[in-house]
């Protein structure tokens, strides 16, 4: 091996993934999983995503930078959005760096938003507007409202605070006939975001929070792979 | 081939993980984008003829999410360059220099220099695994070394 090569081995052969890495992966990604998806379903109005493994990731921006829609140029798509636990009609915009940003009925910006499939060969391409609103609009959201966290899905909403344990896990289950995936987990629950794994079945042993009632109700279910449909990664506020 | 998820994890994790790092150059999109391959490996139906064959699949998907995921821009709250760098014990003090120097290259320089050095590809082998020319890659190779070479003491000729 020449000189180069065994200097640039060696120095590289310094990087690790963290300690916590491997549980992430082989353990059951509701337990330990952070911030990425597995889709393995068919969503209204985004069948090709079935073979594909996805990816979605959010920003709030909040009112933070007002602009107006009317303003921009670019691609616009006109979409309802579940937001805040209220069906909105919004703008959507092709940001052109493979994210887009979200604009409310008065112009404001809601939120950036962006996400990826990865084909079964492992091309990725970039999702459309109404690809990733499929996605969200299937996924529930946790809000920080004056130092209390608001857990709201389509238009339930509800304080759920209290429930989150102190590793930042909160498990809900909503009743959505028009959902498949109704088993929420959000974990790494910080000031700064959030991310969230939505299921088809309980995980083995958890104690899931009923969205109607906030009942501890504990089930119990498998926890493989594909009984998973996504998570998301959602970050709030600024830095 | 029959897959083994987990002796495929323990083979080719932390070379993923080299390999995303070197374009992500941050510890969090560099482990999302293992991540994403990883799970894209244990999930697809595809028939590999070998492992070399799944390691090149497992590289092209974690260098594909690691260009994604750098795009994107989601970039907050992590972990910064310096106080990643600095964590991590290298065995030769002139080691970080050189991967600082290897990280400041321009990206497309960067990863057919990983891919060569790093996973001792052929530059035909790192042509198909990114879909270029051989030529592009050969040139890519020439002006990272270059550059390197300029930066660094003790990088020699080839």
């Amino acid at each position: 091996m020449n000189n180069n090569k065994d200097r640039y081995q060696r120095t590289f052969n310094s990087l690790h993934l963290s300690d916590d890495f491997r549980d992430k992966i082989m353990e059951s990604p509701d337990d330990n999983g952070r911030g990425k998806i597995m889709n393995f379903r068919s969503i209204h109005g985004i069948s090709r995503v079935a073979a594909a493994v996805a990816t979605v990731f959010t920003i709030a921006l909040g009112s933070a930078g007002v602009c107006y829609a009317c303003d921009l140029g670019g691609i616009r798509t006109n979409l309802g959005l579940w937001m805040n636990g209220e069906l909105r009609n919004v703008d959507v915009y092709d940001a052109g760096d493979g994210s887009y940003v979200i604009y409310d009925e008065t112009g404001n910006t809601q939120q950036a938003m962006g996400g990826l499939i990865i084909d079964e060969d492992g091309s990725q391409t970039q999702m459309s507007a109404e690809e990733l609103a499929g996605y969200m609009n299937n996924e529930c959201h946790l809000d920080n409202v004056d130092g209390r966290m608001i857990f709201s899905y389509k238009n339930l909403s509800e304080d759920v605070t209290d429930l989150i344990d102190e590793k930042g896990n909160l498990y809900i289950h909503v009743e959505d006939p028009s959902n498949e995936y109704t088993y929420f987990h959000l974990y790494d629950i910080t000031d700064h975001g959030y991310s969230t794994d939505a299921g088809r079945n309980p995980s083995f042993g958890k104690k899931y929070y009923e969205m109607d009632s906030a009942d501890l109700v504990i089930t119990e279910g498998n926890s493989r792979m594909d009984d998973y449909s996504y998570s998301t990664t959602v970050i709030t506020g600024e830095d | 081939m029959t897959k083994d998820f987990e002796q495929i994890y323990e083979k080719y994790a932390n070379r993923l993980y080299a390999a995303a790092f070197n374009i992500c150059r941050q510890q969090q999109d560099a482990e999302d984008a293992v991540q994403d391959a990883l799970l894209a490996f244990y999930r697809s139906d595809k028939t590999f003829e070998s492992e070399e064959h799944i390691k090149a699949w497992l590289l092209r998907v974690t260098v594909n999410a690691a260009k994604s995921t750098k795009r994107l821009f989601w970039n907050r709250n992590r972990t910064s360059y310096e106080e990643y760098m600095d964590s991590l014990i290298f065995e030769e003090p002139s080691d970080r220099t050189l991967m600082d120097e290897v990280l400041a290259l321009p990206e497309k320089y960067r990863i057919v220099m990983h891919l060569f050095y790093f996973e001792d590809y052929k530059t035909k082998e790192i042509a198909e695994i990114l879909k270029l020319s051989e030529n592009t890659v050969k040139t890519r190779l020439l002006n990272g070394r270059k550059i390197l070479k300029s930066k660094l003491e003790g990088w020699e000729d080839e």
